[in-house]
C-alpha cells in the first residue's frame, strides 16, 4: 500500500512539471539548446501502385515498395552544445521503369525492369550545434550507401536571432559527393562508374508577427555537376550541369477559438533544364484534447517538362540530350494525409497515412501526352518520441 | 565589457519584486530588458487580479451560473489545465476554487468564523464541482476561482522565460519570496537563496544553492491571527474550510517556481509529518520547519 502510494507521489513531481512546462509563456523557443535527450523512431511503408498492364510493353508491372526505418537521437552536451545522430535504413523491392517506347496506338508504353529489384540503402548523419548568445552554429556530416551508390555530404548552417528574438536569419551551405557504379554495367552497356557534385546555399528569414502567427521566407540555389543521367534508363542522356533555384514561404497561424494552427506552405522551383514547379500545402493542426492532435493535410503539385524530355524517343530528333523519365515530364499531383499525435508526459506516438496521385490532368498547364511512368502511392507511417 | 550584476526593483502584485541580471552590455541595452520584464509582471497582475473589473478572473467569476460557461484564452487555459493537475496530484488540497472561504476568514478581525458560515461556503468550494473542457470553463453559481495561488509563481517563471528569450544567461527573478532563475551565476556558481527564519522572518535561517528552476516558500508567518495561543494562517484547507497547524514554514525547489509553489501549499495543508513524507516521496528538494508553538 505504502509502495503504491509512493509511486503515485513520485509522479506528482513529473506531472506538475510537465504541465507547468507546457504553459505558453514558459515554452523554450525553437533555436534554444534542447533541454532533454530525445529519441525518435519511425517506420514507414511506401507502396507505389502497380503499373497498368496496358501501359507496360515489357517487364514487370510490380512497382516499388519501400520499407523505411528512421532512428534519431538528439542530446544536449554541456551548456551550449547539442549533438544529433540520424540514421535511415531502407529496403526497396519491385521494378522501375527503364524507359518508354511508342505503343501501337502512338501512346508511350513503359519498358519495365525485370521483376523484383531488391536493394538496401543506409544513411547516417551526425551533427553538432553550438548555441551562442544570439547565434546557433551547426555542422553535419553524413554518408549514404547503396550497393551501387555512395554519397558523402557535409553542411554548415547558422541561425542568427535579433529584434528581441522576434526575427531570425538562417544561412546554410552544403556539399555532396555522389558516386555511382551501376550493376550489370557490362551486360547492359551502362556507364561503369560516374560521379557528381552538388553545392547548395540556402538563405532564410523568419519573423514572429504576433503571439499567434509566424512567417518564413527562403531562397535556395543549387548547382549539380557531373553525371546527371540515370544509368538504368534506356537512351537517358542529360546535360552535365544543372542550376536549380527554389523560393519558399511558410505561414503559421494559431486560431484560439478552434484551438488549431493553420500551416500554409508554398514552394516555387525552377532550373536551367526549364523545369518549373509550384507546390502548395495546407495543413490544419487541430488539438482535439490537450494530449491528442489531428493533422489533416492537402498538397498540390504541378511541374513543366525539361527541355530535352520526350514521352519516347523518335527518330530524327537532333537534340543531343534525351530522357523519358517521368520525373522530368509535365504533370500535376495531389496528395492528402491524416496524422495523429498522442502525447503523454514525455512520450508521444504518431501514426500517419498519406495518399498521393499524379496525373496529367492535375497539371496547371495542358499536357498532351501523359508519361505512363507517373507514380501514385500510399504511405503509412508509425513512430514514437521519448524525452528523458 | 565584463559581466556585472545589475538589479531592478519595483512593486507588483501587492509585494516587492526584484530582478538580478548579469549583463556585459551598456545601459541602453539593459534598460529595455528590465522594462520588458516589469511589463510582463504588470500584464499578469492586471490579467488575473481579483480586484479589476475587466480582468480575466473577474470575467470568469461573473460567468458563474451561466450554462454556456466562458471560453478562456490559451494562457488561462494552460493555467486551468495546470490547476486541474495540481488538484489531482495533491488529492484535492491544492484547489483554486477555495478563495470564497476568504469571506468567512478575516485575519484582521482576530475572530474565528462561525462554523455554519464555513459550511455554507464549503458548498461552493471544490474543483470537482466545476466543468473544465479546454477552452470552456463552466462554473456553478456562487463558485469562484482565484489564481492567487499560482499567478505570482507563474509570473516569476514567465519573466525568467522572457529573459532567457532575450539572451540572458544569468539572472534571478524574485516576486515577494517566489524565485525563478535563469541559469547559474557566472562561472557555474550557484545562486544562494536565503530561507527565512519563520520565527524571525527578517533573518535567513539557511541557504539553498540552486542552478536551475525555482523556489517558493510558504509559512504561517505571512498572514495570520493568534487566538487562544493557536495560530490560524491564511492558507485554508479546501476540504475543511480551516487552516492547518503544524508547519511554520516550508520552502521547495523544483523545475519551476510554479511547481514549487504548488508543493509548498500542499505540504502546508498536509501538516508537518504528512507534508514532509509527501515532499520526500515526491522527490522535491525542500526545507520544512515545524511549528514549535
Amino acid at each position: 500500500m505504502r509502495c503504491k502510494n509512493n509511486i503515485k507521489k513520485k509522479s506528482a513531481l513529473a506531472a506538475l512539471t510537465a504541465s507547468a512546462l507546457s504553459l505558453p509563456a514558459l515554452q523554450v523557443n525553437a533555436s534554444s539548446q534542447p533541454v532533454d535527450n530525445t529519441i525518435s523512431y519511425r517506420y514507414s511503408s511506401y507502396m507505389e501502385d502497380d503499373a497498368k498492364a496496358s501501359d507496360v510493353a515489357t517487364g514487370s508491372t510490380d512497382r516499388y515498395d519501400i520499407d523505411i526505418q528512421q532512428f534519431k537521437i538528439i542530446a544536449p552536451v554541456g551548456r551550449n552544445y547539442s549533438i544529433s545522430f540520424d540514421s535511415i535504413f531502407e529496403t526497396m523491392s519491385g521494378a522501375s521503369p527503364m524507359g518508354t517506347q511508342a505503343g501501337s496506338d502512338g501512346q508511350p508504353q513503359l519498358v519495365m525492369s525485370g521483376a523484383s529489384i531488391s536493394e538496401d540503402r543506409d544513411d547516417i548523419t551526425i551533427g553538432v550545434t553550438h548555441y551562442g548568445e544570439t547565434m546557433a552554429t551547426g555542422l553535419s556530416v553524413g554518408r549514404s550507401t547503396e550497393n551501387d551508390y555512395q554519397a558523402t555530404y557535409y553542411g554548415v548552417d547558422w541561425e542568427w536571432e535579433f529584434n528581441q528574438k522576434n526575427s531570425a536569419i538562417q544561412v546554410a551551405y552544403s556539399h555532396s559527393d555522389d558516386d555511382i557504379t551501376p550493376t550489370d554495367a557490362l551486360l547492359f552497356g551502362r556507364i561503369q562508374s560516374a560521379s557528381k557534385d552538388t553545392d547548395s546555399i540556402n538563405l532564410g528569414f523568419s519573423q514572429i508577427i504576433d503571439k499567434l502567427s509566424l512567417i518564413q521566407f527562403g531562397i535556395g540555389f543549387s548547382k549539380d555537376s557531373g553525371y546527371l543521367s540515370d544509368p538504368y534508363k534506356i537512351n537517358d542522356v542529360r546535360p552535365s550541369d544543372r542550376s536549380r533555384f527554389t523560393a519558399i514561404s511558410r505561414y503559421r497561424h494559431f486560431f484560439k477559438n478552434s484551438n488549431a494552427a493553420l500551416h500554409l506552405d508554398y514552394r516555387y522551383y525552377s532550373d536551367d533544364w526549364d523545369v518549373i514547379s509550384h507546390t502548395l500545402k495546407v495543413a490544419w493542426h487541430k488539438n482535439v484534447t490537450n494530449k491528442v492532435q489531428l493533422i489533416p493535410s492537402l498538397r498540390y503539385y504541378s511541374q513543366t517538362e525539361a527541355n530535352f524530355y520526350e514521352p519516347f524517343k523518335v527518330s530524327g530528333n537532333t537534340n543531343p540530350f534525351f530522357s523519358s523519365d517521368y520525373r522530368l515530364s509535365p504533370y500535376g499531383a495531389i496528395s492528402a494525409g491524416l496524422q495523429i499525435i498522442h502525447t503523454f508526459n514525455n512520450f508521444s506516438y504518431t501514426a500517419k497515412i498519406e495518399r498521393y496521385e499524379a496525373d496529367k490532368s492535375f497539371s496547371l498547364e495542358k499536357v498532351a501526352v501523359e508519361n505512363p511512368g507517373l507514380v501514385s502511392y500510399t504511405l503509412f507511417s508509425v513512430g514514437f518520441d521519448i524525452k528523458f | 565589457m565584463p559581466l556585472k550584476l545589475y538589479t531592478h526593483s519595483f512593486k507588483v502584485m501587492g509585494g516587492p519584486a526584484e530582478l538580478k541580471i548579469y549583463f556585459n552590455t551598456p545601459a541602453k541595452n539593459r534598460t529595455p530588458i528590465f522594462a520588458l520584464a516589469e511589463k510582463e509582471a504588470r500584464r499578469l497582475e492586471q490579467k488575473y487580479s481579483r480586484y479589476l473589473e475587466d480582468s480575466v478572473t473577474t470575467k470568469i467569476n461573473l460567468s458563474a451560473g451561466t450554462p454556456e460557461g466562458i471560453i478562456v484564452d490559451e494562457e488561462t487555459a494552460g493555467l486551468l489545465d495546470y490547476a486541474q493537475i495540481a488538484w489531482q496530484q495533491s488529492d484535492g488540497l491544492f484547489d483554486i476554487t477555495s478563495g470564497v472561504l476568504r469571506k468567512a476568514w478575516d485575519f484582521k478581525s482576530n475572530k474565528l468564523p462561525a462554523t455554519q458560515d464555513i459550511h455554507k461556503l464549503l458548498a461552493h468550494v471544490g474543483w470537482q464541482k466545476l466543468n473544465w473542457q479546454n477552452p470552456v470553463l463552466t462554473l456553478p453559481e456562487k463558485m469562484e476561482i482565484d489564481f492567487g495561488g499560482v499567478v505570482k509563481e507563474y509570473a516569476a517563471d514567465a519573466i525568467a522565460a522572457l529573459l532567457r528569450q532575450q539572451g540572458i544567461k544569468h539572472g534571478l527573478v524574485e516576486l515577494a519570496g517566489d524565485i525563478s532563475i535563469v541559469g547559474s551565476q557566472p562561472d557555474n556558481q550557484p545562486w544562494k537563496i536565503g530561507i527565512r527564519n519563520p520565527h524571525k522572518p527578517t533573518d535567513a535561517i539557511a541557504t539553498i544553492d540552486i542552478v536551475d528552476g525555482g523556489i517558493a516558500s510558504s509559512g504561517n508567518y505571512e498572514r495570520y491571527m493568534i487566538i487562544d495561543n493557536k495560530r490560524y494562517c491564511h492558507i485554508i484547507n479546501p476540504k475543511t474550510g480551516w487552516p492547518e497547524q503544524g508547519v511554520s514554514s516550508v520552502s521547495v525547489h523544483a523545475s519551476t517556481c510554479l511547481v514549487a509553489g504548488t508543493a509548498t501549499t500542499t505540504a502546508l495543508l498536509l501538516g508537518a509529518t504528512q507534508g514532509r513524507e509527501w515532499l520526500q516521496a515526491s522527490q522535491f528538494q525542500h526545507l520544512l520547519f515545524e511549528d514549535s508553538e
